[in-house]
């Protein structure tokens, strides 16, 4: 009898991830920038080792971070003195409650 | 008292029930007022390790060790399941994010009950029911006529035996929750 249970939740749990995987494991979705990202998880993270700073600067240039938003043009750029830092120090892309 | 079974062992169960749902709304509120909810991510981690840990008496119970009581190991157990369920609980919050940790924390809250279930009530239950049977027997009643005069005490006991044969598949189901979510939380950290 104990078996049966186990082998149902070892199903349900096969199921869901089969199913849902997305809803399983992802803890909110991404902010409205992002959006397009949504189900594609290792865009940002790398497995075992965290969110890679080098995939956000793929798309994102130190050099023109901030440039679009207009302001002061001959202001030294923010960013630029941060290359050695991890960028989900400060931004974190997902919605999650907190 | 018409239903001894109900107000000596079902209402101090449902007080424990209750009172570990209370102490976790009580840690979690203080830990959010004093802004240091991200405490609640470590006692996640020491929640599972506390329950880990009282999983000494399964050992215990099937000699895979042989020392020390098993009784002494059960009391432990319970007691130390219960903490970390707490702890656990608190970890979690009241926030509604992934589908399989809210799956691991639904199955977690089914667990405590059935383990309570288990020890808390069906032992004394057992005892109640077949003091209150021998007490009508005495009083001149036939065996028939007392387990009719107990019929709901009989019927709570009874669905309390079945709800505990549950606990160990729960617990297995709770032990693959928790191990995909502690893997995709290394994964996606």
């Amino acid at each position: 009898m104990k078996k049966i249970y186990i082998l149902l939740a070892i199903g349900l749990v096969i199921f869901l991830i089969i199913q849902f995987p997305h809803a399983t494991i992802s803890p909110g979705e991404l902010t409205e920038a992002h959006q397009k990202l949504n189900n594609e998880c290792f865009s940002c993270h790398n497995p075992l080792r965290g969110i890679a700073s080098e995939k956000c600067i793929s798309c994102h240039k130190l050099a023109d971070i901030g440039k679009k938003l207009g302001g002061n043009q001959n202001k030294p750029l923010f960013h630029l003195q941060l290359s050695n830092e991890k960028c989900s120090s400060c931004h974190s892309e997902l919605n999650i409650g907190v | 008292m018409k239903h001894p079974i109900f107000t000596k062992q079902v209402l101090p169960f449902l007080f424990l029930y209750s009172l570990m749902i209370l102490i976790t709304i009580v840690i979690d509120f203080i830990l959010h007022y004093h802004h240091l909810a991200y405490i609640g991510r470590y006692l996640g981690i020491l929640g599972t390790c506390v329950i880990l840990f009282s999983l000494v008496y399964s050992l215990r119970k099937r000699n895979i060790i042989q020392c020390g009581s098993p009784h002494n190991f059960l009391q432990l157990h319970e007691y130390l399941a219960w903490i970390g369920s707490v702890l656990i609980l608190v970890h979690a919050g009241i926030h509604f994010n992934a589908l399989l940790p809210w799956l691991a924390i639904l199955i977690l809250l089914i667990n405590v009950a059935s383990g309570l279930v288990g020890k808390f009530l069906l032992k004394n239950a057992n005892v109640s029911l077949s003091a209150s049977r021998q007490e009508l027997m005495a009083s001149g009643m036939t065996l028939e006529e007392a387990d009719k005069n107990l019929f709901f005490d009989t019927i709570m006991v009874d669905a309390m035996r079945k709800w505990r044969v549950v606990h160990l598949p729960i617990a297995f189901t709770l032990g693959i929750l928790t191990l995909l979510h502690i893997i995709t939380i290394l994964i996606f950290s």
